[in-house]
């Protein structure tokens, strides 16, 4: 069981993300935006962090980016529903700027599991 | 002396010179005989005869060659080394001679050996042949002489002085020589036969030489002498007098030619007598002469005054000669006193060398008056002084007589010429004043060419005064030096009556200063009683429309040179939609020349089917419009976009006489506009495309997500599960739509790397076989070797992929379904590259072909095959983005893709990939 902070401006997949790890009897905490993220973490440190890409106000690339820096070892799970600039897809971005795991949307629950494992595998080694 | 005269002379004197030295020399040797031994004098003198032939013929051979060259040589240039091999021949023959001598010793001597007379000294034999050469050379020299007489006298009338023996050597071997040889023999044969040499064979012997040379140098002397006065009359005659006649006799040969001498010798005096009696008739002749014409002559040596006059002068003086002495004084006395003095004063004139010509007047004894014409010429003596004066008269009383009367006759016609003349100027100056108010320039030339007649405009043009011009030479004066000849020659040939052409003609005149105008002439004839007495030219000066002229051609050509080399098509047509010009890049989109269009219609040249069309545009433009428009026609090689023009000719009267077209290619323009479109749709579509896939995406997490967690939950083989599993596998389909669309719009650049494409397609086809239906059969042809590519792997294996996956659906289920599958290396040249794409470059590439033998497809079909979107197959199961997205790859790749296909004839798919440049590969530096 982990301690999961769920970042996504759509409502919908906030609750299909919660409800696939909570039926797995993960902890799940929902923010809508980056910086309600970033703060929800600092109040109550959470095991994994899985964000959106594209949101409004901060969105998903700049969010990893400070809690690459102010927590190093939170694994990072990036989902995108498939935004890229002119050369590189978002996932690849995130992925680079040091998101343990990526997600394409939409996904499958053994999918998002999946990930999430990964994310925690990488950052334990 | 002719030619075969000259050959008979040569062949007489060089026989001569073969027989009589030979001859005298044995003659002189059986006289003399002091050899003792008869037998030895034979032997000896066969050897002298031998060597004296041998030698003679020698010497004559060569001159008589020398003569066969002269003849052959006589009438071109003799050169001076023919002259000088002449001079030389003299000293040829003396050496001969010598070697006569000293041969005939040595030889003598050897024969006396070899028959035992070894006490015969060589010295004895020296003498004895001493005496042998005079008798050789007395009768040599004077054949030798002959010949080159004869020789020089061949020549001389050719021009050629060739005196080979000079006169004093003749003279010296002749006169000197001869009788000091043969005294020189006498004294040799006094002394062999009484051994006597004294003082007094000596004295004799020296008086001998001494009266031999006084001879020859007397001789010598009066031939100087005889020559002298030769001289004098070649100076005096200016040396212009013909050679002396001809007068050496060769020699005959022959009885028939002593008859021809004879003969020739008998005309000579036939003719001289004949000469005498013409003479005599002559003089007669002469006299009778005289008296008709009543002509006397008469001399008169100024230095003893002593007068000579002709029978005749007595008879015009009407004196006989008792009563005319022959003096100056006795003359003057008869001529009329007031022309005496006159005459008196030409007559001094004549003593101090001035002959004259005077008219004068004499007084008969019976008091009658006669006129006389005298003539007369000087005769100088060699002190160059006048000493006679040669003289004719003639009696000329008859015509003046004649002359008076004539001369009273035209005093009395000289006024009314004179009024007459007057008129005549008047009228002449009334024209003249008329030719200058004319404006053209009127010039008028005689026969020779002088200007007589010259109106105001033409001294105008000219630039000089009238006065300066009249009786000049107008070719000389009027124009330009280059031109003179030529107009001359046309001048001659209208006075001459030929110049029927050249009644108009322009030609260039030069002005006072030297500069040109050109001047059209219009020339007519100035004929007087039938006869061409010069030419009247009226002209206009046409520089400036000359000038005009050539600057409209001028600018004519330099418009045809621009729209000759434009890469736009201009034509003209008249109203009546004839083409009239036509420039080549028109006339090629026709596959003509412009000479094949020019003359025909529109309807000849325009496809019929866009006649009605251009028919349309042309009524518009004819009304006084300009017309654009844009059409595609049909031109020898397929079509080509043209975009058209028209503006109408309209004259400045307002009528409109045909109209311009500018037609420009647009066909290429077009096709970019076409691809520009094409690249913006791409580029929105994928905007879009993305747009929409990522909200897509979202939406679908809920559905794919939830849709498979409570498919999970349901009871296995409940209704409600069975619901929910549906709803999710048709959101994972969804999900692969969304994200096919979403990786079209992504428009990824390719990542370059090289890398065998053979490889890789071959790893594709295992990849891809393995799901291949069992009813296609797969052909792969790869054998060419080195396909390396530039290319980005994983978009070529997609693009590969895609069009292999689309040819076995083209197939589907049939049964015997084909798929191959070739690569290949080829190099595109301009030609077939421009047939696959006009983008492509010309260089080497893979080719990949994937061919199949499915159903193929229709022309609407081929056309929109590489649209986005585009898609045969049922919905669902294709997003139409396939080939689309195949193609933009390509384009990434600066290669090409096309298709061949025809309803069931199957597909064919080419890919074309650029293969490295060699050249461009930079070389590794070890």
């Amino acid at each position: 069981m982990a301690r999961i902070l769920v970042i996504d401006d759509e409502d919908d997949v906030c609750f299909t993300v919660s409800h696939m790890l909570e039926r797995h009897d993960h902890d799940v905490v929902v923010a809508r935006n980056g910086g309600e993220g970033i703060a929800k973490q600092r109040a109550t440190p959470f095991d994994v962090v899985i964000t959106d890409l594209v949101m409004p106000d901060k969105e998903g690339i700049e969010t990893i980016r400070e809690i690459v820096q102010e927590f190093p070892d939170l694994p990072i799970v990036a989902m995108s529903g498939g935004g890229r600039n002119a050369t590189t897809s978002y996932l690849d971005v995130a992925g680079f700027m040091g998101a343990a795991a990526t997600l394409p949307k939409p996904f499958l629950e053994a999918d998002l599991l999946a990930a999430v494992e990964t994310a925690i595998r990488a950052k334990a080694s | 002396m002719t030619d075969a005269q000259f050959r008979r002379g040569l062949f007489i004197i060089t026989a001569l010179a073969l027989v009589l030295p030979p001859g005298i020399g044995f003659v002189v040797l059986a006289f003399v005989g002091f050899y003792p031994f008869p037998e030895i004098l034979q032997v000896f003198l066969s050897w002298n005869a031998l060597y004296a032939a041998l030698c003679m013929v020698a010497a004559f051979w060569s001159i008589g060659r020398y003569a066969e060259f002269v003849i052959s040589s006589a009438n071109s240039t003799f050169s001076e080394r023919a002259l000088w091999y002449l001079k030389i021949t003299p000293w040829i023959l003396f050496v001969i001679l010598a070697f006569y001598f000293i041969g005939g010793v040595l030889t003598a001597h050897a024969s006396m050996q070899a028959l035992g007379h070894g006490d015969y000294s060589m010295a004895q034999h020296a003498f004895g042949l001493f005496a042998a050469i005079p008798a050789l050379m007395i009768t040599a020299l004077p054949l030798f002489f002959m010949l080159t007489d004869h020789l020089g006298r061949y020549l001389a009338p050719r021009g050629v002085p060739a005196v080979v023996a000079p006169m004093w050597l003749r003279l010296t071997v002749l006169g000197l020589f001869t009788p000091v040889m043969i005294g020189t023999l006498l004294i040799t044969y006094y002394y062999d036969r009484t051994g006597v040499f004294t003082d007094d064979t000596l004295a004799v012997w020296l008086i001998l030489i001494a009266a031999a040379g006084a001879g020859t140098f007397l001789a010598w002397r009066s031939f100087r002498r005889s020559l002298e006065s030769v001289k004098n009359f070649l100076n005096a005659t200016g040396g212009a007098q013909a050679p002396p006649e001809d007068k050496f006799l060769p020699v005959p040969a022959s009885l028939d030619e002593i008859g021809e001498v004879i003969s020739r010798w008998r005309e000579r005096v036939v003719r001289n007598r004949k000469a005498e009696t013409e003479l005599r008739e002559n003089t007669a002749r002469l006299v009778n002469a005289q008296r008709i014409a009543k002509i006397g002559d008469f001399s008169w040596d100024i230095r003893t005054n002593a007068v000579q006059r002709s029978e005749n002068v007595y008879r015009i003086w009407g004196r006989t000669p008792e009563q005319f002495a022959s003096s100056k004084e006795a003359f003057l006395d008869t001529v009329h006193p007031d022309d005496r003095a006159v005459v008196s004063d030409v007559l001094r004139g004549a003593s101090e060398g001035r002959p004259y010509s005077i008219d004068y007047r004499i007084t008969l004894p019976s008091g009658e008056l006669r006129y006389i014409h005298e003539e007369t010429e000087l005769a100088y003596d060699a002190a160059g002084r006048p000493a006679t004066l040669w003289g004719t008269v003639q009696d000329i009383t008859q015509r003046r007589v004649v002359e008076n009367e004539v001369r009273q006759l035209n005093e009395t016609l000289e006024s009314r010429v004179a009024r007459r003349t007057q008129e005549l100027e008047k009228a002449k100056r009334r024209a003249e004043e008329y030719l200058n108010i004319a404006g053209a320039i009127i010039v008028a030339l005689g026969r020779r060419g002088e200007i007589t007649l010259i109106n105001d405009s033409g001294c105008r043009l000219i630039g000089y005064e009238r006065e300066e011009l009249i009786g000049k030479d107008w070719f000389d004066t009027c124009l330009p030096p280059e031109d003179r000849d030529e107009v001359r020659k046309v001048f001659s040939a209208i006075v001459e009556g030929n110049g029927g052409g050249l009644s108009q003609y322009t030609n260039a005149v030069m002005t006072k200063d030297g500069s040109r105008r050109m001047v059209a002439w219009h020339n007519s004839l100035i004929e007087e009683d039938g006869c061409i007495q010069g030419c009247l030219s009226s002209g206009e000066d046409v520089t400036e429309r000359l000038k005009t002229e050539q600057a409209l051609r001028r600018s004519e050509r330099e418009a045809r040179l621009v729209s000759d080399s434009l890469p736009v098509g201009l034509t003209y047509n008249s109203k009546d939609l004839q083409y009239r010009r036509v420039n080549p890049t028109y006339a090629k989109w026709f596959g003509k020349t412009p000479e094949e269009i020019r003359g025909a219609f529109v309807k000849d040249i325009i496809d019929e089917q866009g006649l009605p069309f251009i028919y349309d545009r042309i009524r518009t433009v004819l009304t006084g419009q300009t017309v654009e428009f844009e059409r595609t026609v049909p031109v020898s090689n397929g079509t080509v976009e043209l975009s058209t023009t028209m503006v109408p000719y309209i004259r400045e009267n307002g009528e409109i006489d045909g109209f311009f077209s500018i037609v420009t290619d647009i066909t290429e323009r077009k096709r970019t506009e076409a691809q520009f479109r094409n690249v913006q749709k791409m580029e929105a579509l994928g905007n879009l495309a993305g747009g929409v896939a990522h909200n897509l995406n979202n939406l679908l997490v809920p559905i794919v997500g939830l849709s498979g967690v409570s498919a999970d939950d349901l009871p296995e083989g409940s209704e409600q599960r069975e619901v929910m599993e549906r709803i999710h596998r048709a959101s994972e389909r969804a999900r692969d739509i969304v994200a096919r669309i979403l990786a079209f719009s992504r428009q990824d650049k390719p990542a370059f790397e090289t890398f065998e494409l053979k490889g890789l397609i071959r790893d594709a086809l295992a990849l891809a076989s393995s799901s291949l239906q069992s009813n296609i059969a797969l052909s792969v042809d790869m054998t060419d070797r080195d396909t390396v590519v530039d290319a980005d792997k994983v978009q070529i294996e997609t693009l590969f992929l895609n069009i292999f996956n689309n040819a076995a659906a083209a197939i589907g289920a049939v049964e015997g379904g084909k798929i191959e599958v070739s690569l290949r290396r080829e190099d595109l040249g301009p030609r077939r590259r421009e047939l696959i794409d006009p983008q492509l470059r010309t260089g080497s590439y893979a080719t990949l072909v994937v061919q199949d033998n499915g159903p193929g497809m229709d022309d609407h079909v081929k056309a929109h095959i590489f649209d986005p979107f585009f898609t045969t197959k049922k919905v669902g199961e294709g997003t139409g983005l396939g080939l689309s997205m195949a193609h933009g790859i390509i384009r990434e790749h600066e290669g090409a893709i096309t298709v061949d296909s025809e309803p069931g004839q199957g597909t064919r798919f080419s890919i074309y990939l650029p293969l490295p440049d060699p050249r461009n590969t930079p070389v590794e530096m070890e």
